[in-house]
C-alpha cells in the first residue's frame, strides 16, 4: 500500500476548500439525480390507463423534477469546473516547485540524465497527475455517493430485487476486471512496439542523409519492415482489447436489465409489487452499476497518475547542494589571485580524474590550460566555478577558501564563456543584456563591440531587436558564440574562464573571436581553455594537463625549449 | 483523404465494410431490445404471466448477445483494417523516402518526415477505425430510434425531432469555443516548454550569470498564466455534458406530460413511455459520440494532406538500375569536373568549377563557411545533381553509374557525427556488412577509437542510447571515421571529420589513413590549414562559391592571397 503522507505536500490549506466544494457537489449532484429517477418512475406510476391518470399529483411532480434536473445541471458543471480548478492549481504549484527544485541539483545530474526524461517530468508526469485528480475526484465523489444512495434506496423498495441487482454488479465488475487484467501485458508490449517505431524514425528518417552516403537504404528498410509488421500485429490487438470493454459493458448492462426485468417481473407477480418498483428498480441498477465501470476505467488513469507522481517525488528528492555555512564573502575590489592546494577530484567514485593539483594565478595573469581531450581541461573551470565541489585541498581567491562563500557572491566575481553557446529565444539584445541586471544600452553596445559582434548585429535588419530561436537559423555558430562573449563581457566580472569551442567555424569568424578573446583577457585575471595556438601564445603561463596532472607549466617560449610534451603538440601541425 | 485511403485499403476491403456492416446490426439490435421489455412490463406483469415474460426474456438474451457479437467482430474489423492501412501507408512513405535526393529531403525535413511517419498516420488511422465504429452506428441510431419512436408514437416523436438540432447546435457551439481557447492554452504550454527546454540546456549558463531567480519569476508567471487560460477551457468545456443533459431531461419531461395524456386517452400504455424515454437517452449518447467523431476528421485531413505531398514528391534524382557504357580503358583520372555549377533554390553555390583528380593523389578543400566545401563533394556523390557542367569518375559521367555502383565508389566521414541507436559494431558496419572482427578492430584502433570503446561494457556489442551522450564529440568523430574506414570504398572523403580533436590526435589519425588504410584518393575537406597542407592538390573556394585557385601547399603560400591570410591567422608564425 502507498504511503499516503508522501503526497500530503500537494495539499495545502486552500485544497480543503476545493475539495469540501467538491464533495457538496458531487452529494448534490448524485442526489438529484437518483430522486429525478424517482419521481420518473412516480410519474410513470401514474400512468395507469385509459381515464385513469391524476393529472395535477402528475403536473406537481414533473415540475418537481423539472427543478431536481436543473439542479443537477448546475452542480455538475460547478463539479466538473471546482475539481478542473483544483487540479490546474495544483499543478501549477507542482511545477513551480519542481522549477525551483532544478536550482538546488548539482550540474552532474543535469550531465548525466537525459535533457528528454527531465523535460518529461515537467510536461507529461505533471500532466497525467493533474488528469488523474481531476477525473478521479468527479468520478470517485460521485459514483460513491451514487452508490452508496441508490442502495439505500433499492434496500427500501425491495430487499430480494436488490441482493438480485448486487449479484449481478458483482458478476459485471470481475468480468471487466478480469478483462483489464488479461489487456495488461498486451498494452506493454503495445508500448514497447510504438516506442520501437518511434526511435526507428528519429534515428534512421532522421539521419537517412547519412543512410543515403553509406548505402544502407535496403538494409533499413528490411529492418523497418519488420517493425512494421510487428506493428500491426501487436497494435491491431491492444486496440482490439481495449475496444472490447465498451460493448462488452453494454451487454452486461443489458444482460443485468433483462435479469431485473425477469425475475424482478416475477418477484413483483409473487409479491404482489406495483409496476413503479419494478421500472424504479430497472433504473436504479442500470445508475448502480454505472459508477463501477467508470471506477475501473479510471483505475489505468491513476496508475498513470501515481507512476508519474512517483517519478516527480523521486525528482524532487534528488540530493541537493549543501549551502549552508558560507558565511565569507569575497571583496568588491577583488585583487583575483587564484591557488590551487592540492586539490582532488572525480566525476565517479574510484576513478581520480584530478590529483594533487597545485598552480597559483597572480593578479592579471592569462592562463592557457591545453592538453588532450578528457585529460581535465574543462574540468578545473567547473571546480573554479563551483559547479562541482571537490574532493579534497582548497582553491583560493584572494586567499579566501571559495568553499567558504556562497556560489551566488563567487560567480558575481567570474564571467564564464561555455564550450557550448547557449543563447535562449528572445532578441539579441535581451541575449546580451541577461548577464547583467543593473547594466545600460550603451553597455551593451560597448561590450558587443568588444566581442567583435556590433557590426555583425547592426547589418542585421532589425539590429539588436533581432528575435532567435533555435527554430530560426538566422546567425551562424561562430555569430552566436560572439554574442555569448559580449554577453560574458557586458557582466563585467573580475576573473574570465573562456572555454573555446570545438565546432568548426570559418576562419573570417575565429580570427573575430581571437581578437575578441585577446582584448577582454588583457588586465583581467582569466583562463582560457585553448585549442588555438595563437590564444596560447599570448598566454603569460601555459598549464599542460594530461589525465588531470600538470606535467608541464610556463610561458610559451619556456615550453617549446624544454621540447617536452607541448613541443610535440605544438609541432604535430607542422609536420 | 478518401484516395489516400483507397489506394491502400488492399487487402483490407472486407474488413471495412463487414465491420461497418457488423455495427449496423448491433445498433438494430440495440434498437428492439426496449420494444420487448415494454411488452413484459405492458403486458406480462399485469396480465400475470410468467411464461410470457420469460420468453420475451430469453429473446432479449438472444438479441443482445447477437448484438455483443456483432459489435465485437465489428471492433476487431476496425482495428485490423486501420492498422493495416496505417501500415500500408507508412511502408509506402518509407520506401518513398528511400528514393529521396538530399534536395527532397530538404525540402520536408527530418521533423516533418518524422512527425508524418508518427502522429499523421496515427491520425488517419484514428480517424479510419473511428469511422467503421461509430459512422455507421450513431446516425443510424439517431434515425433509428426516431423511427422506433414513430411506431410508438408520432406526435410524441416530435419532440425528439425538436431536441436532436438543439442539441447539436449547443455542441457545435461549445466544440468551436473550447477548441479556439484550447488552441491557445496549449500554445502557451509549448511557450513554457520551450522556456523549460531552455533552462535545461544553458543550466551552466544560468547559474553561471546567477538569474535563476530570474528564470523563476519567468516560469511562475507563464505558469499561472497557462493555469487562467486552462481554466477558461474548463469553464466552457465542462458545461457541454450538464447542459445537454439537461435538454433531454426536459425532453424526457415532456414525453411524460404529453404520454400521460395519449395514456388519458387510451392511446399508450405506461410501458411505451419508458421505451421512449430510454430512446431519448440512446439519441443523447449517440449525439454526445458524434461530437467527439468529429473533432478526429479536421486532424486527419491535414494529416492525409501531409502524407499526399510525400508520397506525391517526384524524386529528384533518376538513377540506371544498371551502370552504363564504363568505358574498360584504364583512366588516369578518378574525378574531373568539368564547368561544374550548382544552385540551390536560386542561390548559386557553386560556379563554374573545374579541376582533375588523378588516381592515388590526395585532395584537400578550404574556404569559409558558406563557400561550397560540402556542397561540392555531396555533387560528387550525386546527392544533388549539377545544375550546369559535368562531373566524370573513372572517366565517365556519374550520371550512368547506377545508385549502389556509384555510392560504392565512396566512403564518406561527415561533418556532423552520428551515431545511431545500435550497438557499436552495427554502427560501424552500416556502410560494409561483410568485414570481420579483426578488421573491425583495426579500423578502431586506426582512428584512435580502440581504447575507449573496450572500456565499455559489452565492447562492440555496446548499445548507444539515442543522441549517444555517453560519447563526447570527439569520441563521436572516431567511431565515425571507422565506420569510414570500414566502408573500404576506392575514394575516402573526410568532411571536416576531425575539428573536435586536438591537434596531435589529428595528426595520429591522418598518419594512420596515409600508412594503413588502402584507399586510391583521399578528399579532405577542413577549416585547418594544417589538416590539408600535405594534400597534392588543395582547392581554395571563396565565399561566393568561385574555385579561387588551386595547387600545392607551397604554390598557394606564394601565389594565393585568402590562402595566405588563413594560414597566417591560424599558424601565426612571427
Amino acid at each position: 500500500m502507498r504511503n499516503l503522507k508522501n503526497y500530503s505536500f500537494l495539499f495545502n490549506k486552500k485544497s480543503k476548500i476545493y475539495i469540501s466544494i467538491c464533495l457538496i457537489s458531487a452529494l448534490i449532484t448524485s442526489l438529484t439525480y437518483i430522486t429525478s429517477t424517482l419521481y420518473i418512475s412516480k410519474c410513470i406510476g401514474y400512468l395507469i390507463g385509459k381515464h385513469n391518470v391524476n393529472f395535477t399529483l402528475l403536473g406537481k411532480n414533473l415540475f418537481i423534477l423539472f427543478i431536481l434536473f436543473l439542479v443537477n445541471s448546475l452542480f455538475t458543471w460547478v463539479l466538473s469546473i471546482i475539481s478542473n480548478k483544483f487540479a490546474n492549481k495544483l499543478i501549477t504549484n507542482l511545477r513551480i516547485t519542481l522549477f525551483n527544485k532544478l536550482n538546488k541539483i548539482p550540474i552532474f545530474y543535469f550531465e548525466t540524465t537525459s535533457i528528454g526524461n527531465i523535460i518529461s517530468i515537467f510536461t507529461n508526469d505533471i500532466n497525467n497527475v493533474g488528469d488523474t485528480i481531476s477525473v478521479s475526484i468527479i468520478s470517485l465523489f460521485s459514483g460513491i455517493v451514487t452508490i452508496i444512495i441508490c442502495l439505500i434506496i433499492m434496500l427500501y423498495l425491495n430487499v430480494k430485487i436488490t441482493l438480485l441487482v448486487l449479484f449481478v454488479t458483482a458478476f459485471n465488475f470481475l468480468v471487466t476486471y478480469i478483462t483489464s487484467r488479461i489487456s495488461k501485458p498486451i498494452f506493454a508490449s503495445q508500448q514497447q512496439i510504438i516506442g520501437d517505431l518511434t526511435s526507428f524514425t528519429s534515428d534512421v528518417i532522421g539521419n537517412q542523409k547519412l543512410i543515403i552516403a553509406l548505402n544502407g537504404e535496403s538494409e533499413k528498410l528490411s529492418i523497418f519492415e519488420n517493425i512494421n509488421n510487428n506493428f500491426f500485429h501487436t497494435v491491431k490487438n491492444a486496440m482490439f482489447i481495449s475496444a472490447i470493454t465498451n460493448p462488452v459493458t453494454r451487454f452486461l448492462e443489458n444482460f443485468s436489465y433483462l435479469l431485473i426485468g425477469i425475475f424482478g417481473g416475477i418477484i413483483t407477480i409473487n409479491d404482489g409489487l406495483s409496476i413503479g418498483i419494478i421500472s424504479a428498480f430497472l433504473i436504479y441498477s442500470a445508475q448502480f452499476s454505472k459508477p463501477f465501470n467508470e471506477i475501473s476505467s479510471i483505475i489505468t488513469n491513476i496508475q498513470t497518475g501515481f507512476a508519474s507522481l512517483d517519478r516527480i517525488i523521486y525528482f524532487l528528492n534528488l540530493k541537493e547542494d549543501n549551502e549552508n555555512n558560507k558565511t565569507e564573502k569575497l571583496p568588491e575590489n577583488l585583487e583575483s589571485k587564484i591557488n590551487f592546494n592540492n586539490v582532488c577530484f572525480s566525476y565517479i567514485k574510484d576513478k581520480p580524474l584530478i590529483e594533487n593539483l597545485n598552480f597559483s594565478v597572480n593578479p592579471n595573469d592569462t592562463i592557457a590550460i591545453v592538453g588532450p581531450t578528457g585529460a581535465g581541461k574543462t574540468t578545473i573551470a567547473n571546480l573554479l566555478m563551483r559547479f562541482y565541489e571537490i574532493d579534497k585541498g582548497n582553491i583560493l581567491i584572494d586567499n579566501i577558501d571559495i568553499n567558504k562563500i556562497s556560489k551566488n557572491n563567487l560567480r558575481s566575481h567570474i564571467g564564464m564563456v561555455l564550450q557550448d553557446t547557449w543563447l535562449f529565444s528572445g532578441t539579441i539584445k535581451e541575449n546580451i543584456m541577461y548577464s547583467n541586471s543593473k547594466g545600460s544600452e550603451e553597455d551593451m553596445v560597448k561590450a558587443s563591440k568588444i566581442a567583435n559582434a556590433h557590426t555583425f548585429i547592426s547589418n542585421l535588419e532589425k539590429g539588436y531587436d533581432t528575435y532567435i530561436s533555435t527554430q530560426n537559423n538566422i546567425l551562424s555558430e561562430g555569430e552566436k558564440q560572439l554574442i555569448s562573449i559580449a554577453r560574458t563581457i557586458f557582466a563585467n566580472p573580475d576573473i574570465l574562464i573562456l572555454d573555446e569551442a570545438t565546432s568548426s567555424i570559418d576562419t573570417l569568424t575565429e580570427i573575430k573571436i581571437q581578437e575578441a578573446f585577446n582584448k577582454i583577457m588583457k588586465n583581467k585575471t582569466s583562463f582560457v581553455i585553448a585549442h588555438r595556438l595563437s590564444t596560447i601564445q599570448n598566454a603569460t603561463k601555459i598549464l599542460v594537463l594530461n589525465k588531470g596532472k600538470i606535467i608541464e607549466i610556463g610561458s610559451h617560449n619556456e615550453l617549446l625549449e624544454k621540447k617536452g610534451f607541448y613541443y610535440n603538440l605544438y609541432n604535430s601541425q607542422f609536420e | 483523404m478518401i484516395q489516400l485511403i483507397k489506394n491502400y485499403i488492399r487487402p483490407y476491403t472486407k474488413n471495412c465494410i463487414l465491420g461497418a456492416l457488423a455495427k449496423l446490426v448491433e445498433a438494430i439490435l440495440e434498437l428492439v431490445s426496449p420494444i420487448l421489455m415494454a411488452k413484459i412490463i405492458n403486458f406480462g406483469i399485469p396480465n400475470k404471466d410468467k411464461s410470457y415474460i420469460i420468453q420475451m426474456g430469453l429473446s432479449i438474451l438472444l438479441i443482445s448477445t447477437l448484438g455483443v457479437i456483432s459489435a465485437l467482430y465489428c471492433q476487431y474489423s476496425a482495428s485490423v483494417a486501420c492498422v493495416g492501412i496505417g501500415g500500408n501507408i507508412r511502408l509506402a512513405i518509407v520506401k518513398k523516402i528511400n528514393t529521396f535526393s538530399y534536395k527532397n529531403l530538404d525540402k520536408f525535413g527530418t521533423n516533418t518526415l518524422n512527425n508524418i511517419l508518427t502522429s499523421d498516420i496515427n491520425y488517419i488511422q484514428d480517424a479510419i477505425a473511428k469511422c467503421i465504429r461509430l459512422l455507421s452506428r450513431t446516425p443510424f441510431l439517431c434515425i433509428g430510434a426516431i423511427i422506433m419512436s414513430f411506431t410508438i408514437n408520432v406526435q410524441l416523436t416530435l419532440i425528439f425531432l425538436i431536441m436532436i438540432p438543439l442539441i447539436s447546435v449547443v455542441l457545435i457551439i461549445l466544440m468551436r469555443l473550447t477548441s479556439k481557447l484550447y488552441s491557445l492554452s496549449r500554445k502557451k504550454l509549448d511557450e513554457l516548454t520551450l522556456i523549460i527546454n531552455e533552462n535545461l540546456t544553458g543550466i551552466k549558463s544560468i547559474r553561471s550569470f546567477r538569474k535563476f531567480s530570474f528564470e523563476k519569476n519567468k516560469v511562475s508567471n507563464k505558469s499561472i498564466d497557462l493555469e487562467i487560460s486552462n481554466n477558461k477551457v474548463v469553464f466552457f468545456s465542462s458545461l457541454t455534458s450538464p447542459l445537454t443533459s439537461l435538454i433531454v431531461n426536459i425532453g424526457i419531461i415532456a414525453v411524460l406530460y404529453f404520454g400521460a395524456i395519449k395514456v388519458y386517452n387510451g392511446h399508450l400504455l405506461a410501458g411505451d413511455i419508458l421505451a421512449l424515454s430510454t430512446y431519448a437517452t440512446k439519441i443523447l449518447n449517440s449525439l454526445i459520440v458524434t461530437a467527439n467523431l468529429i473533432n478526429v476528421f479536421p486532424k486527419a485531413f491535414t494529416a492525409s494532406v501531409r502524407v499526399n505531398e510525400i508520397l506525391n514528391e517526384e524524386p529528384d534524382l533518376k538513377f540506371y538500375d544498371e551502370t552504363k557504357n564504363i568505358k574498360t580503358k584504364n583512366n588516369d583520372f578518378t574525378i574531373e569536373f568539368k564547368n561544374v555549377s550548382f544552385n540551390l533554390l536560386e542561390n548559386k553555390i557553386l560556379k563554374d568549377i573545374n579541376f582533375k583528380l588523378r588516381k592515388g593523389e590526395t585532395l584537400g578543400i578550404i574556404g569559409v563557411t558558406g563557400s561550397g566545401k560540402t556542397t561540392l563533394i555531396n555533387l560528387l556523390q550525386r546527392f544533388y545533381d549539377v545544375t550546369d557542367g559535368e562531373i566524370l569518375l573513372y572517366g565517365n559521367n556519374i550520371k550512368n553509374y547506377s545508385k549502389k555502383d556509384l555510392r560504392n565508389k565512396f566512403s564518406i566521414v561527415q561533418q556532423k557525427s552520428i551515431l545511431l541507436s545500435d550497438t557499436i559494431k552495427d554502427n560501424l558496419t552500416l556502410g560494409n556488412k561483410n568485414v570481420s572482427e579483426e578488421e573491425i578492430i583495426s579500423a578502431l584502433k586506426n582512428a584512435d577509437a580502440f581504447d575507449f570503446v573496450i572500456e565499455k561494457e559489452n565492447n562492440l556489442n555496446y548499445k548507444i542510447s539515442e543522441g549517444a551522450n555517453s560519447f563526447s564529440g570527439g569520441q563521436k568523430q572516431r567511431l565515425n571515421l571507422s565506420r569510414g574506414f570500414l566502408k573500404k570504398a576506392p575514394i575516402l572523403i573526410l568532411d571536416d571529420s576531425l575539428s573536435a580533436l586536438d591537434y596531435k590526435t589529428d595528426k595520429k589519425i591522418m598518419n594512420n589513413i596515409k600508412n594503413n588504410i588502402n584507399n586510391e584518393n583521399l578528399i579532405i575537406i577542413s577549416q585547418r590549414v594544417s589538416s590539408i597542407m600535405g594534400a597534392d592538390k588543395i582547392l581554395v573556394l571563396s565565399e561566393t562559391g568561385d574555385l579561387v585557385n588551386i595547387g600545392s601547399h607551397d604554390y598557394l603560400l606564394k601565389n594565393c592571397d585568402i590562402y595566405k591570410n588563413i594560414f597566417n591567422s591560424q599558424i601565426n608564425l612571427k
